[in-house]
């Protein structure tokens, strides 16, 4: 269930991510809106690893294996590029600036800014991506596995030969 | 965090990772709006209400017929516009083309399609290929 879940949310905040993160394709308007679920989607990516995060930063001084350390500072360092482009995003808003009154001046500063944070977000994405590319597999070989049953001694009772399990 | 069983201390444990998360997030975004301030100088500033006496937040123009992120139209007698970038308002612009081409708009062709299509044509190759 929880592997179910994750890769859910995780599914969901790559496809808005590649609608938002394509604004030559898909308009202002999408990228604008559709950078809010991002937002959204991704906050609670975050809040369900929260536990994860916070054991890792005690640990992280101490005696903790390089893949966590190494996982920990690409997580902090795409959070924090993502609130750079989010923020530069919103200082230079077309649509959602606009629909609640305001505007921002310092257009010659938030956009270059936007545009190359971006750029580092999608990097850090693609690492992130790439380091826990072992879980998608599994978690995706967990998804579509069927479990194989047989019958034993007449008896309707179906028992699996596989080591997985699915949850319901 | 397992909130399967949705009880009790798993809801509390959700809520205070949501306002942690809520407070980190309002920090950082703080701490990147300071840090382009101080970098950005007097060019940057919180948003600020639009009224009727608003200049525009790209152009600083003031005409009241506003092209809005339309190529900026030609000046009429009368009216000036300053230059967003280089705070000039000489009319014989030597960045002319920034102006009447387009701000505020997408580039044509994204990077983002290029940097994003390789991996997944990559990944769905490996796919076609292990599972096909």
């Amino acid at each position: 269930m929880k592997i179910a879940r994750d890769l859910a949310i995780v599914t969901l905040l790559l496809a808005i991510y590649v609608i938002a993160a394509n604004p030559g394709t898909t308009g202002l308007l999408v990228h604008e809106w559709g950078s809010i679920g991002v937002l959204l989607v991704g906050l609670l990516h975050t809040i369900l690893h929260w536990d994860w995060i916070i054991d890792t930063l005690k640990c992280f001084l101490g005696k903790l294996s390089a893949s966590s350390r190494s996982n920990l500072v690409i997580d902090v360092a795409l959070f924090v590029a993502f609130i750079f482009v989010f923020v530069s995003g919103f200082m230079v808003s077309r649509h959602v600036l606009l629909a609640l009154g305001y505007f921002a001046p310092g257009y010659f500063v938030w956009k270059p800014l936007h545009l190359i944070t971006a750029k580092v977000l999608l990097a850090l994405i693609l690492v992130h991506a790439a380091m826990h590319w072992k879980w998608i597999l599994s978690a995706l070989r967990f998804k579509w596995a069927k479990p194989r049953f047989i019958w034993e001694n007449r008896v309707e009772k179906a028992v699996p030969l596989s080591g997985i399990q699915r949850e319901e | 965090m397992n909130f399967v069983d949705w009880e009790g201390e798993y809801a509390l444990r959700f809520l205070r990772a949501s306002l942690l998360v809520t407070l980190v997030t309002l920090v950082t975004a703080a701490g990147v709006y300071l840090v382009t301030e101080s970098f950005g100088g007097m060019l940057v500033s919180l948003p600020e209400k639009i009224t009727p006496q608003s200049t525009c937040p790209v152009a600083g123009c003031s005409a009241s017929s506003c092209h809005g992120a339309a190529p900026a139209p030609k000046l009429v007698a009368g009216q000036s516009m300053r230059c967003p970038k280089g705070g000039c308002q000489s009319m014989s612009c030597h960045a002319a083309d920034r102006l009447i081409s387009h701000y505020q708009s997408p580039k044509d062709a994204s990077l983002n399609v290029w940097i994003i299509g390789l991996p997944l044509f990559t990944l769905a190759m490996i796919a076609i290929a292990r599972y096909a």
